[in-house]
């Protein structure tokens, strides 16, 4: 059985190329338009989050401590995927609970070698 | 010029009202000078028209400087327009341009809107098109027999054209081994052959044999015939082995006309095999080659469709691999519509701060600058910002474990 991931971004196009790649390894893909969103859209076992930093009604590092609230996916690893550098930015994912971070714009091998090394089992 | 535009108003109502005020005094005295007259001397009817007199003075001397007032004030505007076209820091100047900024700041802001949501809607089309053709690709390579370097149908079409060889090389041997039957029989008519010259001389040997009985039959009979009355059976037995001896001569020619026939059959059989048989192996020599052309004519086919495949299996994947490295660059959208959005913002913002009543006056740029710089999401922001060039930027690609 495959294993599944959440793509959160704002932007369709961004999406896209996240979900082909990750479709290309053989993942299942759900995909999110922003926060909120993906918040509905948790359900069953989730391996992974890929999640953008900005994006409208709810960023990203809202979205994650939101996530780590959550029993159910209380260790599930998250990759944030942001045009964002700053050290201070990348702080507040990691106190959020963030395991990656990757700029973008991204080769979609360097992603899947994130993905590949934190993925649950 | 903001700045020259704030001293000029300020100073401009200063200016105004204390010539407001300067312009009251010869009233005030005026009116001062009435009242004392009134209260210091008799109030006769000479003091009240005099005081009456100078109130009246002190009022029109009043509205005559605030007259003048007005008429420097305005040729001070005129000189100010004329000398310092540069430095309009009128407040009516700073209200134009609070106008236009009210006006043409939320067109701009549309404007980038428009870009953002353009450029975003096509550029998401192209990506999910592209995104399409690379699924397609991949699914093609992935069917089974499809996959690259696995060759499935090629293999296939190897085992049919070599089982196809198979079947034709064996047709070719059938007919290689009905000839060799063919020889066989042929060398036993050749033998059969020399049974018949046996036969032959066995059937001279008959004749020889009949002649020599004939003969000895016949002395039998003169033998007979002067032995008299006495010989009479014997001259009859004579007799009877004579026409034994001819019935066999007789019979030996026969098996020798029969013995020649049958060996001018045998010949003329053996003669039309061995034709037969040459132009059988003439056949099988020509099958051979025909079937060898052909099957090397299939095998060109063949090797020129499995290259066909491969190449196309081969720039399949590589169209595939273009149009991902295609897909990545097209990530560059999401950084224009962060920046475009972010602009938007800043405009509204702005209108929001002209909108609203001493706005401009109470706002603080390097506050407003700081908020500016706070919302930026990208590297190229942060440089433009303060001024520095993107062209030799480098894109970034890092990736970080916490």
């Amino acid at each position: 059985m495959s294993k599944t991931i959440l793509v959160v971004d704002d932007s369709a196009s961004l999406r896209q190329v996240v979900s082909i790649s990750l479709r290309g390894a053989g993942y299942e893909v759900i995909e999110a338009c922003d926060g909120k969103d993906a918040l509905t859209k948790l359900k069953g076992k989730i391996h992974l989050v890929i999640s953008d930093v900005n994006m409208p009604n709810m960023d990203g590092i809202t979205f994650v401590k939101e996530l780590k609230k959550l029993s159910s996916y209380k260790f599930t690893p998250v990759i944030m995927l942001t045009t964002e550098s700053q050290e201070s930015k990348k702080a507040e994912g990691q106190a959020a609970g963030a395991k990656a971070w990757v700029v973008k714009p991204f080769q979609p091998a360097t992603m899947l070698a994130a993905v590949g090394k934190l993925i649950l089992p | 010029m903001n700045t020259n535009s704030t001293d000029f108003a300020s100073f401009s109502r200063a200016y105004s009202q204390h010539f407001s005020i300067a312009a009251l005094i010869p009233v005030i005295i005026g009116l001062v000078s009435a009242v004392m007259i009134v209260l210091f001397s008799n109030t006769s009817t000479q003091g009240l028209f005099g005081a009456a007199l100078i109130a009246i003075l002190s009022i029109i001397s009043g509205v005559w400087c605030a007259k003048l007032h007005k008429k420097m004030q305005m040729s001070m505007r005129a000189f100010a327009n004329s000398v310092l076209p540069d430095e309009i820091t009128s407040t009516a100047s700073s209200q134009v341009v609070e106008e236009l900024c009210l006006h043409t700041l939320p067109i701009w802001s549309r404007q980038v809107e428009t870009v953002r949501s353009m450029t975003e809607t096509s550029l998401t089309d192209l990506t999910i098109r592209f995104a399409e053709i690379v699924n397609r690709l991949q699914a093609r390579n992935d069917a089974p027999g499809h996959a690259v370097g696995s060759h499935n149908d090629s293999t296939d079409m190897i085992s049919i054209f070599d089982s196809a060889e198979n079947s034709l090389q064996s047709v070719v041997e059938s007919l290689r081994s009905t000839q060799d039957g063919r020889t066989l029989i042929l060398d036993h008519v050749r033998v059969l052959t020399s049974y018949t010259e046996e036969l032959h001389s066995m059937s001279t040997d008959v004749a020889a044999v009949a002649a020599q009985t004939n003969l000895l039959a016949l002395n039998a009979a003169i033998e007979a015939a002067r032995a008299g009355e006495a010989g009479r059976g014997f001259a009859v037995v004579a007799d009877e082995v004579r026409k034994l001896s001819t019935l066999s001569s007789e019979t030996g020619k026969n098996m020798s006309k029969k013995v020649n026939i049958i060996n001018e059959a045998i010949a003329k059989t053996f003669e039309i095999s061995e034709k037969s048989a040459m132009e059988d192996s003439e056949v099988l020599k020509r099958s051979e080659n025909s079937v060898s052309d052909v099957l090397a004519t299939f095998t060109q086919i063949v090797e020129g469709l499995v290259q066909s495949t491969k190449t196309l299996q081969e720039e399949g994947h590589d169209i595939r691999c273009e149009i991902e490295e295609m897909l990545v660059a097209l990530q560059f959208q999401d950084r224009t519509s962060q920046i475009l959005n972010h602009i938007k913002v800043n405009l509204d913002d702005l209108e929001q701060v002209i909108v609203q009543k001493d706005g401009v006056d109470t706002l603080d740029i390097s506050d407003w600058l700081k908020k500016m710089e706070e919302g930026y999401a990208t590297t190229e922001q942060r440089r433009n910002h303060s001024g520095q060039s993107n062209a030799a930027l480098e894109t970034e690609q890092e990736i970080t474990f916490f």
